[in-house]
């Protein structure tokens, strides 16, 4: 494959995975209040995606992925709420780990690193018509 | 006289070669901007000294080897831009975006002098009208 496709190819690996990591963050906010369904189960743990490079035969360039997506260790906060369906015996719920202010955050970075490489794509498009345009 | 074989086409030729290159590497560094540990690369930029080596080697045998020509001898560097974040990635997204548009620049310069060549060619092969 000649640079220029393989340009193209990569940036659209940069947008898929920076997109799958928009979708974390998409199950990551609408989850922000799924407590757990009874007492004694934990509530909705935050996922993490972790990006990886790799590299790809067909065109020997160094390719993004998302790895896998890991489960944040941290832990729940409590609120007192006995009249809640998964309160514990002392009238605590576990509420999700997930704090959609860093979640806002990571969202930004990943429309900000998408458009980057949306940007790439456009660059790369100019040049293959640059070329093109010799035949004119 | 192969025309499209003379030191300007080539030149010029290898000028796109190298500049398409290095738009794929800057495009690595791009997609792979929030890769933990990734360090950004770029191309090594020719010199005359490599220029002069990247000349086919002189053959007075069939069986001779020619040797790399070209742009194909551009070497891939490690180029971190600035300091490491804390997941080790050394990706600027600013500086990559500067590179391509820079990449570009230059692209469309040689493919627009590569072009005017043609036409002058082209005025010669016809004359003028």
């Amino acid at each position: 494959m000649d640079d220029l496709s393989t340009a193209l190819a990569i940036s659209a690996s940069g947008m898929k995975a920076q997109s799958g990591r928009i979708r974390i963050v998409a199950e990551n906010l609408a989850n922000a209040n799924s407590t757990a369904p009874a007492p004694g189960l934990d509530p909705y743990r935050r996922q993490v995606p972790v990006f990886s490079s790799y590299l790809d035969r067909a065109t020997g360039a160094d390719m993004v992925k998302m790895a896998r997506v890991e489960l944040d260790p941290t832990a729940f906060s409590l609120k007192f709420d006995p009249a809640h369906p998964a309160a514990d015996a002392e009238g605590y719920v576990k509420l999700p780990n997930v704090n959609p202010l860093i979640e806002m955050m990571d969202l930004r970075e990943a429309q900000r690193s998408y458009e980057a490489n949306l940007g790439a794509l456009d660059q790369v498009r100019s040049m293959a018509a640059a070329t093109l345009r010799i035949l004119e | 006289m192969d025309v499209m074989k003379s030191s300007l086409f080539s030149g010029l030729a290898a000028r796109l070669q190298f500049l398409a290159a290095r738009t794929s590497v800057v495009a690595e560094n791009i997609a792979n901007a929030d890769t933990p540990g990734y360090v950004a690369r770029d191309l090594k930029k020719p010199d005359f000294e490599s220029a002069v080596r990247a000349q086919a080697l002189r053959t007075s045998d069939p069986r001779h080897l020619a040797g790399p020509k070209g742009a194909a001898a551009a070497q891939t560097v490690a180029a971190p831009d600035g300091e490491a974040s804390l997941d080790g990635n050394k990706v600027s997204l600013e500086t990559q975006m500067m590179k391509l548009s820079e990449t570009r620049m230059d692209y469309q310069l040689a493919s627009g002098v590569y072009r005017k060549a043609v036409d002058l060619i082209r005025l010669a092969a016809r004359g003028a009208r």
